[in-house]
């Protein structure tokens, strides 16, 4: 059997992944990390490019919730994820996500400083300018 | 060009240039994640090894978030010879996020809630336009509409079966019962839909050509765009849209923690969003964190939370890495990390290629040995265990506790021979981690459904010993959690509590 070379990488966040979700977890990240002075590791089977379901085709952008405009609400949107899974789910998360969808670096519930008051406005100028 | 292959460019660009060109990040690709390695009960990184070369990768982190997508080919799937692998969700995405989580003794949440779509046959291509935007109906051989013909069935499934839009696996359970009373094949009537929307046109020769041209532009569009493998096979049996119809079919399971399925781990909730009564069972510090400590979820990785599908899927990688982060400000700490743990980790993941080396010479076809399997052949065992006892395809997406008991036992002496699995090069010991993730997912799977007595999500599974809705006993998340330590698996429910108001009957007929 071939030798194999063990290779030891340290860091402070380790991403496992390279699909939407860990995509969104590298910006998200890479932010706060700047701020903090950490470092952020990302490990993908394949290539970043064309990881994950959405680039094999499965790139559903659906059931937009239409917040702003006041087309439902946050409660419409749970209602409706729960009855389609037969009354089983998890609210908070949901409603969690929901609001932070379209377009993916607007203000949003994840734009608040996890370290005390940051500004909204900053945020969302530092979140345009990284998309 | 297909949409996603396009636009997932622009992301993966904007999360690279976030990592690189600030400085913070390192990336590496082309390098296949095993599973975890612990401090204690804190999660201290991921061992893997390169695709590419014969490299065995540490990973020691202060947090680790898992987002490796969701499993398909536990099950046996519908193309198992020519076209083997098509299937709907991404063969790539075998379970990583499942057993890393699982092996590092998180409790997993809604293992049981498989999710199958409902696709045009044997190429995926999506309904979602034709049921929509073109009104098409879905009709069975004797031209009966089962969404019609089958509502009935809808009021046996409590309030669930009364809500509008209906349910994704009600939806499906109607077009099964048809095909299991031997009514197939059902039909999406895409002759009769474009028929209609061209009929308002039939005064105007020159405006009707028009729009069917439009309309059949369309149609190939929407599958060019998301599934060409769909537009390939109505092209190879040249079939026109607008002349016949395309026949539909429930797909394989799959394992997802995003669209209509729900598996995945069970993690912490923002704390902002919880009431009194729902904090002390869902929030316990971090959002996104698993019940191990400095371990994080997002993607098909976390469950009990749907519909996310790619948008929130990248929203919750966001929420989770910004709450990741916050857990390492506060938990400023390298987890130590056994050096004798890592060498018998990077043992058991070469394995594989031990084996081969030490038994290729007892045949003369490195596929058959004695002393070992390979992992194709692996995967096939994998797959008819779970097609037949578990309710794959074959058995009508139907099981019960007897033949889910045996499905235990037959796991039990697969995972024993796992053992032997066999890897001639670096792509094949890829293959053998892929299959053992699966196996591990199709347990988790199997375990749940036991525990769970009732049928609850008709069209992904009935088990037929326990084949009613019990809302009293069972409107519970059933949650499961491998013991590492003890080798065993622990099985529990956890309570489902609301955090907006529960909607009231009219709210819920009124959809």
């Amino acid at each position: 059997m071939p030798n194999f070379e063990t290779v030891t990488v340290e860091t402070d966040l380790l991403i496992l992944g390279g699909g939407m979700a860990a995509c969104g977890a590298a910006v998200e990240a890479a932010y706060w990390a700047k701020q903090q002075g950490l470092k952020v590791t990302l490990v993908d089977k394949a290539a970043v490019d064309r990881s994950g379901a959405v680039a094999m085709g499965l790139s559903a952008i659906n059931q937009y919730v239409g917040l702003k405009d006041g087309v439902n609400t946050v409660k419409d949107y749970v209602d409706y994820v729960r009855s389609d899974l037969m009354g089983i789910t998890r609210e908070d998360l949901v409603a969690n996500i929901a609001p932070t969808w379209i377009p993916p670096y607007t203000c949003s519930r994840s734009g608040a400083s996890p370290f005390g008051k940051t500004s909204k406005a900053t945020l969302c100028t530092r979140a345009a300018g990284s998309s | 060009m297909i949409n996603g292959e396009s636009y997932k460019v622009v992301v993966a660009e904007a999360a690279k240039n976030a990592l690189l060109a600030s400085g913070v990040g390192e990336i590496f690709e082309r390098v296949f994640i095993v599973g975890p390695i612990m401090d204690g009960e804190r999660c201290a990184g991921a061992v893997g090894f390169s695709v590419r070369e014969n490299k065995f990768y540490v990973f020691k982190a202060k947090a680790t978030l898992v987002a490796m997508g969701g499993a398909v080919h536990v099950f046996k799937p519908r193309s198992s010879g020519e076209g083997m692998g098509r299937a709907w969700y991404p063969p790539w995405n075998s379970g990583s996020s499942a057993y890393f989580t699982i092996r590092a003794g998180a409790e997993m949440t809604c293992q049981e809630v498989r999710f199958i779509p409902v696709r045009f046959k044997d190429a995926y291509g999506p309904v979602g336009a034709w049921f929509l935007l073109f009104k098409s109906r879905a009709t069975n051989s004797e031209g009966g509409d089962y969404m019609v013909e089958r509502r009935p069935e809808l009021g046996n499934w409590g309030p669930y079966g009364r809500v509008k839009p209906v349910p994704a696996n009600l939806r499906n359970y109607l077009g099964m019962l048809d095909v299991m009373d031997g009514k197939g094949p059902i039909y999406m009537r895409t002759e009769e839909a474009l028929g209609k929307i061209a009929d308002t046109y039939k005064d105007d020769p020159k405006a009707y050509k028009k729009k069917m041209k439009e309309l059949e532009s369309e149609a190939w569009e929407d599958f060019l765009d998301m599934t060409i493998s769909q537009a390939i096979l109505w092209a190879s049996t040249n079939l026109q849209p607008e002349e016949k119809g395309s026949e539909i079919a429930a797909a394989e399971p799959y394992f997802i923690g995003s669209h209509s399925g729900a598996s995945g781990a069970w993690v912490s909730g923002p704390a902002d969003l919880q009431t009194k009564d729902t904090a002390p069972d869902y929030f316990w510090g971090y959002p996104n964190m698993s019940t191990v400590k400095g371990l994080f979820c997002a993607g098909d990785a976390s469950g009990a939370s749907s519909h996310k599908f790619s948008s929130g899927s990248h929203a919750e990688g966001r929420i989770a890495a910004k709450s990741a982060i916050k857990f390492i400000v506060e938990n400023n700490s390298l987890p130590a990390v056994d050096a004798a743990s890592i060498e018998s980790l990077k043992a058991e993941i070469l394995r594989p290629m031990e084996n081969y080396e030490q038994h290729k010479n007892a045949t003369t076809d490195p596929e058959i040995n004695p002393n070992y399997l390979k992992p194709r052949m692996f995967m096939f065992r994998l797959q008819k265990i779970m097609d037949e006892y578990a309710g794959g395809i074959t058995s009508q997406f139907k099981t019960n506790g007897p033949l889910l008991t045996k499905a235990l036992e037959l796991l039990a002496f697969l995972r024993e021979d796992s053992q032997k699995l066999a890897a001639a090069d670096l792509h094949e010991l890829m293959r053998c981690w892929e299959n053992t993730h699966r196996m591990w997912q199709a347990e988790a799977h199997v375990r749940t459904m036991l525990f769970r007595e009732e049928t609850r999500w008709p069209g992904y599974y009935f088990r037929a010993d326990k084949p009613k809705l019990d809302e009293e006993k069972w409107h519970v998340f059933a949650n499961c959690r491998f013991d590492p330590k003890a080798d065993a698996w622990e099985m529990r429910t956890r309570p489902m509590k609301h955090v907006f108001p529960q909607p009231q009957e009219h709210e819920m007929l009124g959809g």
